[in-house]
């Protein structure tokens, strides 16, 4: 899996870089700002941009318009943006329109290699990963009129697991039950959330942005 | 008769208008809807009967006949006077109408008791009616003591009593002579000589009943007087008492001579009948004091006009003073009477700068002819003091203005310094430690297990301390609110709070201050909720109407506690801005409502 990672503050950067090339991942490029990000991106065409929001000059959200650029010209770069915030906001602007193939994770997570690297191999298959520490977030609001009021708390786990990006399988472990039952719930979840049958994939990422819009 | 109408009014008759008194009128159960009718409609009803008796006389003069002259009363002068009389008791009746109800409603009906008699003269009523109406006469008694027992507003109870008394014995008087009352058997009778069979006419003669009427008309005057003088009060005007008694004293001779003249018929037509003059020097008295009382309040009026708004009432001197302009102390600055500041001085026009011992207070824009030496002798000390008011009024909202900018600006500062420093927070201290983690990381990669140990060691607190910053660096500033709006930073805190909370938000578009000042309203209200429970709850509302945004809050505490929230930060982002914030204590049911009104000038 070849990375480009972009992020202004060089310890960070070459840190992460470090990491990443310790678990085997082959990182192409490093970028300091967006727009070296952009063209390293247009150059080497990775699989993933790793990219923190903040970056040079306003430090706002310059790694948000920089993500949604890749996605825009280069579907096939996925993208992770980093942030320090724990602002689902973010994440609910970002992934709000199309979330396939996008990941937004708390900057600490990223030391727990293992997360990281599967979450990188999340959004290359076209998933959606968000921060459990937002979705555990997103799951507290109680919306009157949210479909989510309609799940059990079990589905509510399942759809919250979902979106951290685990696949069923994870998520059977992750709840101790099996893998059956997880499909059955997720067939029961959709419904629920008034998602027509279609490629199982697509019916997860769409599930997430209900999480989102909700 | 005896009404009683219930009404605020401020006294201005002349006695005690030695400061503004507001009185509130005296009530009586069951003087209700019937009694205001009747005191409402007693000014018309005795207008009307003037009005026919002036009209009837003329009418009469017109017919006049030299050769009676010395056998009728009726001669041209009288008829004149008799129309003075009818005049000066009509404006007295509706000239205290509104200030003095029951002395207008007693001076109606005087006027009826005192012309109704007159109407025997008329040729074309009917016999019976022209004999009738002379019991009208002894209500004259009864109506002016009405008008000094009822003058003041809260009426005494002796003088509602003998008032009542009064009305009985009238009402008993008019009765005897109506029920026995035959003008051919009375060897006086003057305006009307017909036989007409009154209906005891067989028990009572004419002569008891005249003797009886009289004699109560007598006593009824000797009753009044008496009350009057004994319920005498200082918001009686003198004059008015003074009236009354005169003229009850003139109504009394009338009734005494009345009966020493039985049987004499030459001196009882030409002796004078004194009840229509009687009654109008009543009225001609109340009128004077109505008319003082009306010039009275419209002096009052203006004065409150130029206390009010001495800028517009001076405009009305004939467009010759276009404006004032105040003078802040110690400033330099000129304002309006708003307290604005004006930042074009006026033209070097005619202006009249009018100071004090400290030195100039404001300056009136005079139209270019007006001269101001004029303008200068028609300032009354009225209007100086207006002017003076309005200079202080103007000074201190001009005042308070700057102080709120102050207060505005302290908040601003302030809040660009939180931002900074959450800033700073973030990109320095959290990104360095974020690089840490990675380091011990990768450290950790080539470790044997001891160090390995301590380095995980390390790595959880590394991870702790960015959890506190990021923390810490949200309750410094929330730079959501300043990236995606009010409702978004909102949703977030709610998101955040332990507290079960609904949140409806209605808003358009707020501003930064504003939005801080609503945000941190929220924010004190939840943070008063020290431990939530499951039965907890919030509900927030904020709703932009205008240029105003409220925020309300309610926090029920359920099982949970709830303390006082800490206002102080959202009270002075709030009243920075010039709005308000209020705060319930705690129901008993455990709910507390923290609630805020903040101009957001859109």
């Amino acid at each position: 899996m070849r990375v480009v990672v972009a992020d202004d503050v060089m310890l960070v950067r070459s840190g992460l870089a470090r990491l990443l090339s310790d678990a085997g991942v082959e990182v192409v490029g490093e970028a300091a700002d967006a727009d070296d990000l952009l063209r390293i991106v247009a150059l080497d065409q990775p699989d993933v941009a790793i990219v923190d929001i903040r970056m040079p000059p306003t430090h706002t959200d310059e790694g948000l318009v920089a993500a949604r650029r890749i996605r825009q010209r280069y579907p096939r770069t996925a993208v992770v943006l980093l942030s320090q915030y724990l602002e689902p906001r973010y994440a609910q602007r970002l992934l709000a329109d199309q979330p396939g193939g996008l990941g937004y994770l708390l900057k600490e997570r990223v030391s727990e290699v293992a997360v990281l690297v599967d979450a990188l191999r999340r959004v290359t298959e076209g998933e959606c990963v968000i921060d459990p520490t937002i979705v555990a977030r997103l799951m507290q609001r109680r919306r009157p009129d949210s479909p989510l009021t309609l799940l059990t708390p079990r589905e509510r786990d399942i759809l919250a697991l979902m979106a951290e990006g685990r696949s069923n399988a994870g998520i059977a472990g992750e709840l101790g039950i099996s893998e059956r039952t997880v499909e059955a719930a997720c067939a029961q979840l959709f419904r629920k959330l008034g998602l027509e049958p279609s490629p199982d994939l697509n019916r997860r990422v769409l599930a997430v942005l209900t999480l989102l819009r909700s | 008769m005896w009404i009683t109408l219930h009404q605020v009014h401020v006294q201005g008759d002349g006695h005690s208008m030695r400061g503004i008194t507001t009185v509130e009128g005296a009530t009586t159960p069951g003087a209700s809807a019937p009694g205001r009718a009747t005191g409402a409609l007693a000014a018309p009803l005795a207008t009307m009967v003037a009005v026919v008796t002036v009209v009837a006389s003329t009418l009469v003069l017109a017919r006049y006949d030299p050769a009676l002259v010395g056998e009728r009363s009726t001669t041209p002068w009288l008829s004149f006077v008799e129309l003075a009389a009818a005049a000066a008791m009509v404006a007295g009746v509706w000239s205290v109408r509104a200030t003095h109800p029951l002395a207008s409603t007693g001076l109606a009906v005087a006027t009826a008791g005192s012309l109704l008699p007159l109407w025997a003269a008329s040729p074309w009523l009917p016999e019976p009616v022209r004999a009738g109406v002379l019991a009208a006469a002894p209500f004259t008694v009864a109506g002016v003591a009405q008008v000094a027992l009822g003058w003041p507003t809260d009426v005494a109870p002796l003088a509602r009593r003998a008032g009542r008394a009064v009305y009985v014995l009238a009402g008993a008087a008019g009765l005897a002579h109506l029920l026995g009352y035959n003008p051919f058997a009375d060897p006086g009778c003057f305006r009307t000589c017909e036989d007409v069979a009154p209906l005891l006419g067989g028990l009572v003669t004419t002569q008891t009943a005249v003797t009886i009427a009289s004699l109560l008309t007598l006593v009824a005057a000797a009753v009044a007087t008496a009350a009057i003088l004994a319920a005498r009060t200082a918001r009686t005007p003198r004059s008015v008492t003074g009236a009354v008694v005169v003229a009850l004293g003139g109504l009394a001779v009338s009734a005494a001579m009345r009966l020493a003249d039985w049987g004499d018929a030459l001196a009882s037509v030409t002796r004078f009948t004194p009840e229509p003059f009687a009654v109008a020097l009543v009225g001609a008295v109340v009128w004077g004091i109505g008319f003082r009382t009306v010039r009275t309040r419209a002096a009052i009026d203006r004065l409150a006009a130029q206390l009010s708004d001495p800028a517009t009432a001076l405009g009305r001197s004939g467009g010759a003073i276009r404006g004032v302009q105040f003078l802040v102390p110690d400033d330099g600055r000129w304002v309006d009477a708003a307290g604005h500041d004006l930042h074009d001085p006026p033209a070097s026009g005619n202006n009249l700068v009018l100071s004090d011992a400290s030195g100039p207070v404001l300056r009136l824009l005079l139209a270019r002819r007006a001269d101001q030496d004029e303008v200068l002798a028609g300032l009354t000390p009225a209007t100086r003091l207006a002017l003076r008011n309005a200079q202080l009024a103007a000074v201190a909202s001009a005042r308070l203005t700057q102080v709120q900018a102050s207060q505005q600006r302290v908040v601003a500062t302030s809040d660009a310094e939180r931002r900074r420093i959450e800033r700073d927070l973030h990109d320095g201290a959290q990104q360095r430690l974020v690089s840490v983690a990675f380091h011990l990381r990768v450290a950790l990669a080539g470790a044997d297990p001891a160090t390995a140990e301590r380095l995980t060691g390390a790595e959880t607190r590394v991870r702790d301390a960015l959890a506190r910053l990021r923390r810490l660096a949200h309750g410094i500033f929330p730079s959501v609110l300043a990236s995606e709006g009010l409702g978004a930073a909102l949703d977030e805190l709610v998101a955040a709070s332990d507290v079960p909370a609904t949140l409806t938000v209605r808003v358009d578009d707020v501003a930064d201050a504003p939005a801080m000042a609503a945000y941190a309203t929220v924010v004190a209200a939840l943070d008063a909720v020290e431990y939530p429970s499951a039965t907890t709850r919030a509900h927030i509302a904020l709703v932009q109407d205008g240029g105003v945004l409220t925020v309300r809050v309610e926090v029920t505490a359920g099982d949970g506690i709830v303390v006082a929230p800490d206002c102080i930060d959202a009270a002075d982002r709030v009243g920075a801005l010039g709005g308000s914030l209020t705060r319930s204590d705690r129901a008993r049911d455990g709910t507390m409502t923290v609630a805020a009104v903040i101009p957001c000038g859109s």
